[in-house]
């Protein structure tokens, strides 16, 4: 089956995507930290046309002291989509779909993240999609993942996220807004590979058991290949290290 | 050589394996895992072979009030009984007072009558004022924290003049003088000279709540 959108055939006769990736290509990424110098920790996050900013504020005292925990911290996660981040205007004020991946995004992050050490505190982390061209809840992982790791804050492994999708009957990796839109199957998954731990995973449509397979052998793969690039990152934006 | 005897120094980041517990103990900036000894902090690796601890020295540390420290904190309130200051970041008294760095975040301290001074305090206006930045121990270790200003280095140490605005020095431990009027008010200070910390990075932290 062919699925078309807008007249545009999604996987080609050479088996290649509209925009010339193979099914197992991630689109082109570029990882930065330390980019905002208010924050305590930040990071930058691009994959293909999608932009994401993560800031780490904390651990602080939250405003509202009813919301602390007496053995560990609090972990406040806020996906927000900018208002020229897409075609059309989007209204900055949260809608329904934006808070409920602020908590998608936090129990992501919330298994790796050792909140014990900080009891009767609250760790904010502000994930903003400044451009969005598909998969921005497992950009804005991989961004926070980054973030808190820049901020310093203890963590059980750096988190990344990739979304695998079915367009034309392929499995395909990192699908973008259109693949998205006109594809069959949309699967976000987030892991931290380094424990052995999926985070997130989530699917949107309809996959067979094997599809199921693949595509999370698929996304795993790729994720692994993102946490060494953050580790990369992280490694190169530190020129002195203490005792070196 | 072992293998953890070679990774010292070895730049780690969250997540990576620096040792299994049969043969270390896990230090700061490191978890156990099943079995195996992860960094929890991206930072360099430290093996003390005496005492068999791996550690994990962060790149970045989160500075978070600790007890028995000197925390640097600006009073906001004072009730009859108690003063509250909040706390801006981490103060050295040894050798020579030297400001550590600022907390991830503000944190409320507060400094109960019977802990502000060793001696009899009758009327607690006349050791602190709304404003004045002090140096205080802190002597509990979960928050909201407890300070204690007692010893000759705890107290206020900058202060504005309730007359003119301008700079107040120690005077004596009990009282501190106007640079610029000559005014003296009460207070409970500190001998540690207010040069001897970052007054306008403190300032502009005040400024940035």
């Amino acid at each position: 089956m062919t699925v078309k959108h807008a007249g545009l055939r999604l996987i080609d006769e050479k088996g290649l995507r509209h925009d010339g990736r193979r099914p197992d290509e991630l689109r082109p990424v570029a990882m930065r930290v330390g980019v905002l110098s208010n924050a305590d920790g930040s990071a930058l996050f691009e994959i293909g046309k999608t932009k994401v900013l993560a800031a780490v504020y904390g651990p602080r005292e939250p405003p509202q002291r009813h919301t602390m925990l007496p053995d560990r911290a609090v972990l406040r996660v806020r996906y927000h989509m900018a208002p020229f981040s897409t075609m059309d205007r989007k209204s900055p004020a949260p809608s329904r779909r934006e808070i409920e991946l602020s908590k998608v995004i936090r129990e992501a992050l919330e298994p790796v993240v050792i909140a014990e050490l900080y009891p009767r505190t609250a760790i904010d982390v502000f994930v903003e999609v400044l451009q969005a061209d598909g998969g921005t809840r497992t950009a804005g992982v991989t961004a926070a993942s980054l973030a808190l790791a820049d901020a310093g804050i203890p963590m059980k492994g750096l988190v990344a996220g990739v979304a695998v999708g079915k367009v034309d009957g392929v499995i395909v990796l990192d699908v973008d807004e259109l693949e998205d839109s006109a594809g069959e199957a949309d699967l976000p998954i987030a892991a931290a590979p380094d424990i052995g731990l999926i985070t997130l995973f989530q699917l949107n449509g309809v996959l067979s058991r094997q599809e199921l397979e693949e595509a999370v052998e698929m996304g795993l793969s790729a994720i692994r290949r993102l946490v060494d690039m953050e580790k990369e990152t992280l490694r190169s934006s530190v020129t002195v290290m203490p005792g070196e | 050589m072992s293998m953890l005897s070679r990774l010292t120094g070895k730049r780690v980041e969250p997540g990576d394996v620096v040792g299994v517990i049969e043969e270390y103990q896990p230090g700061p900036g490191t978890y156990v895992d099943d079995g195996v000894i992860r960094a929890s902090v991206m930072g360099v690796v430290v093996v003390n072979e005496s005492s068999r601890v791996v550690e994990v020295r962060p790149h970045k540390s989160l500075r978070t009030p600790r007890r028995c420290t000197s925390a640097l904190g600006v009073v906001t309130s004072v009730r009859h009984d108690l003063v509250v200051a909040s706390l801006i970041g981490e103060v050295s008294l040894k050798p020579h007072p030297r400001f550590m760095g600022e907390y991830s975040g503000i944190f409320d301290g507060a400094i109960p009558i019977q802990l502000i001074s060793e001696e009899y305090v009758k009327d607690i206006y006349e050791y602190y004022r709304v404003g004045d930045i002090v140096v205080a121990k802190i002597v509990s270790s979960s928050n909201p924290y407890t300070l204690s200003t007692k010893g000759p280095q705890y107290g206020v140490i900058y202060g504005l003049c309730s007359k003119c605005g301008g700079l107040l020095v120690s005077e004596s431990n009990k009282t501190v003088k106007c640079q610029s009027c000559g005014s003296v008010e009460p207070r409970k200070a500190s001998i540690i000279q207010p040069t001897r910390l970052p007054l306008s990075r403190l300032r502009y932290s005040i400024w940035r709540r």
